[in-house]
């Protein structure tokens, strides 16, 4: 019988020799299962949203995993007072630094001044060409500079309607009584973007924007229905106002589309800034901009 | 209204009552915690991403949300987490979500799983030990028990499996 690296002692061999048969089975049943982490955070309600359907499918289906994490969630956690006390400190520390040092400074003002210079050096090369013919006569084939391309680029980055998700600021919203919360004005706008019917989420997400000036989400799903409408630069625009708002639950998912909305602009030197900034952090986008990449490189 | 969604600048807040609330819930955020992420450290980070959030908009949230507000938070925190961890284990893509039926699992699992006198603690640590073939150093850690307590759990779950099946109710 299979032992674990730590081996059986004897009252294990003699409780379980009889029960060789049916503990192998039981392996055998339970070898695909959630881990244990994923099962108590399906539980929990704190898995993306892919995944957490998948999950708690299983455990809807499996009173071994439900009796898992009953076990798991019967061990009462606490933070004994030291250690409440350290996490206080630490709390209080990172409060105290200045906002400017927070996501807006470490992610977005690099890359967005970045993204700002490539633009606007590609648009001075654009404007010369464009002014070139009538100031100077045509010359012998001159290397050009191809920091803007017009053309369709050789490879472009994949557009992908994202899942619907809100800030904790729009959850926890509140207004002055009686008046609709934020996550109801956004309802209509979220569901027709949910249903790709992009034009009428762009139409209804433009006076939210006014309406709550803070709030990530109208800007945020605007610039990704405006990149499905085919219009870069309203996405450009819609997308850097998300990334002023700095909030670190978008970051990587705006700088993505940014990436996207800078390439389908014809601007692959912008995008890839973007791309190189998400490529470098873990998040969702990660792998994905890291082989984008690799296949600009590749097309270069 | 526009209070909470504030950019810039960080209001300076009267630390009595920022760590009033913070002793107040600091617990609860920290067993949630826990049970979303699994191990101590990480759960510490969330809980102190948490009480940040919490600090930066103490002046724009009703007082009354909490510890809700503050278990959004670790809840959104965590599904970045999870988010991440499956970009970066594509493993995770394979999760073949198995479907057990009830009525064919084996008579040891329609034990463990029946039995009263076990508690679920029990039940998980055989679970662990015997099916998902752990260690116990690695089962203390996943469940925040130390050994020996996890030894004790093992020792009276094979006492009365051994019991159960020298009754003949097994095997």
């Amino acid at each position: 019988m299979k032992a674990p690296a730590d081996g059986w002692d004897r009252d294990e061999r003699e409780a379980l020799g009889p029960l060789e048969d049916e503990l192998s089975a039981l392996r055998a049943r339970h070898a695909s299962d959630p881990s244990l982490e994923l099962l108590r955070a399906a539980n929990a309600d704190a898995l993306p949203p892919d995944l957490q359907a998948r999950v708690s499918e299983h455990l809807a289906d499996s009173a071994w995993s439900r009796q898992l994490v009953a076990g798991a969630n019967e061990v009462d956690h606490t933070l004994d007072a030291a250690s409440a006390d350290r996490l206080l400190a630490r709390i209080t520390r990172s409060s105290d630094e200045p906002r400017s040092w927070s996501a807006f400074h470490r992610f977005w003002r690099p890359l967005l001044a970045t993204a700002a210079a490539i633009t606007i050096v590609a648009s001075i090369v654009v404007m010369r060409r464009a002014t070139a013919p009538a100031q100077q006569a045509p010359a012998a084939a001159a290397p050009q500079t191809t920091i803007a391309r017009n053309e369709p680029p050789p490879f472009e980055l994949p557009l992908h309607r994202p899942d619907v998700r809100l800030s904790v600021a729009a959850l926890t919203w509140r207004g002055p009584s009686g008046a609709a919360s934020l996550v109801d004005d956004l309802a209509p706008a979220l569901d027709a973007f949910r249903a790709s019917d992009y034009a009428r989420a762009a139409q209804s997400l433009e006076p939210l924007e006014r309406q709550y000036p803070g709030a990530i989400e109208p800007p945020f799903y605007r610039g990704i229905s405006l990149l499905f409408l085919n219009d870069p630069a309203g996405a450009i625009d819609e997308l850097q106002k998300a990334a002023r708002l700095a909030d670190s639950t978008f970051s990587s998912d705006v700088a993505w589309y940014l990436a996207v909305a800078e390439q389908r602009a014809g601007r692959t030197a912008a995008a890839r800034v973007y791309l190189d900034a998400v490529c470098r952090t873990a998040n969702a986008h990660s792998t994905d901009a890291c082989d984008a990449l690799k296949k600009l490189d590749g097309a270069r | 209204m526009v209070a909470l969604f504030r950019t810039g600048g960080t209001a300076r807040i009267h630390m009595g009552s920022f760590e009033e609330l913070y002793r107040a819930h600091v617990q609860a955020v920290f067993r949630f915690a826990m049970s979303v992420v699994g191990n101590r450290e990480t759960a510490e980070d969330l809980t102190s991403e948490a009480f940040i959030a919490l600090h930066r908009n103490l002046d724009a949230i009703d007082q009354s949300l909490l510890p809700a507000w503050l278990l959004t938070v670790v809840r959104n925190r965590a599904r970045d987490l999870w988010r991440r961890k499956a970009v970066e284990e594509r493993a995770l893509g394979d999760l073949a979500t198995s479907h057990h039926a009830a009525s064919d699992a084996p008579a040891l699992e329609r034990w463990i799983l029946d039995t009263p006198e076990l508690r679920p603690i029990h039940r998980a640590c055989l679970m662990l030990r015997y099916v998902h073939e752990m260690t116990r150093a690695e089962i203390a850690r996943k469940l925040g028990l130390s050994e020996t307590q996890v030894k004790g759990h093992l020792q009276y779950g094979l006492a009365l499996l051994r019991k159960a099946y020298k009754t003949s109710e097994m095997v």
